[in-house]
């Protein structure tokens, strides 16, 4: 990210966040193509976690509208983060359990998150179409960006000159 | 999280107490964690580090370079030790998940749970050793002097 240090926070926002924006539908778009698998959306969960990150410390620049589109981000990252925790743990459980002395074989808790991993693959997607995929939302989301208010809804109650001293 | 911090600054300025923020909640859930070492301090923890190490990386070009290669270096060990942990407890919440504990059985998830339990403790006690050694070195209070130097 080039940023302009001298220039306000928020215009520096206004600069960044949009193009970041693009981006993040870009990859989104690319995660819900057919026969894809959980690790190949866990690259576009690491990206959406970054870009909620940086949405987040420019928050103070924005109003309270923003909450909406993060709140729709954090939507996402809770159905992939499902997900990346239901494959994480077969691994985890094979590592342990099968490769452990003596071997033990999870035959039914293994094919039982197979199982939850594929509805929470689906349920992901779903949540995609549903909520993020929309193209006039998305034109909202990256104009918001784009603009940000004036007068942000919350104050800032201190400086962050100030914050160093504490 | 960053609501006090002044949109209209800076960006130099602006870093600095977005920084600063996320410095000074880490040093306080790093006593937390150490105090108690549960399966929500363990994730807090391991989210402020994320975030710290991703607000280094995204503010780098702003902060002063060795020390950022420097924390970054350590914030990669915290985070790879919390990791493990979490991997743990993120096991045991699901393998009891009532749509994966109904599919499998019983005697299963609890020998599964009880392998988990013991490798959680396992890898716990070098991540406190870690914490400990932070917290002794006062090292947040170096990080916050060396990155944002008055």
């Amino acid at each position: 990210m080039r940023f302009r240090p001298k220039r306000p926070a928020r215009e520096n926002a206004a600069r960044l966040l949009p193009r970041l924006a693009e981006k993040f539908f870009r990859a989104g778009d690319a995660s819900v193509e057919d026969d894809l698998h959980s690790e190949e959306v866990h690259a576009f969960r690491i990206r959406a976690k970054r870009f909620r990150y940086v949405l987040e410390y420019f928050r103070p620049c924005y109003g309270k509208a923003l909450d909406a589109y993060l709140a729709a981000v954090r939507g996402l990252q809770a159905a992939l983060g499902d997900l990346n925790d239901c494959h994480s743990t077969g691994v985890l459980v094979q590592e342990l359990l099968e490769t452990g002395d003596p071997p033990t074989r999870h035959k039914k808790l293994l094919a039982a998150l197979d199982r939850r991993e594929s509805d929470l693959l689906e349920k992901y997607q779903a949540y995609w179409h549903e909520t993020l995929e929309s193209p006039e939302y998305r034109e909202r989301f990256v104009r918001y960006l784009t603009h940000p208010p004036r007068r942000p809804a919350n104050k800032p109650v201190h400086a962050a000159k100030s914050q160093a001293a504490v | 999280m960053y609501e006090q911090v002044n949109p209209k600054l800076d960006l130099l300025t602006y870093r600095a107490g977005i920084v600063e923020t996320l410095l000074r909640d880490m040093a306080f859930s790093i006593s937390q964690t150490l105090e108690r070492p549960d399966e929500a301090s363990v994730h807090d923890l391991r989210r402020l580090c994320l975030r710290l190490r991703h607000a280094v990386r995204v503010f780098g070009p702003l902060l002063p370079t060795r020390q950022v290669r420097k924390l970054q270096g350590r914030l990669q060990v915290l985070q790879d030790l919390l990791g493990e942990v979490r991997a743990c407890d993120v096991a045991l919440a699901t393998i009891q998940q009532a749509e994966i504990a109904s599919a499998s059985s019983k005697l299963e998830t609890k020998k599964a749970a009880a392998t988990l339990a013991a490798e959680r403790r396992r890898r716990m006690r070098p991540l406190r050793a870690r914490l400990r050694k932070l917290q002794h070195s006062v090292a947040i209070g170096r990080w916050r002097v060396r990155l944002l130097p008055a």
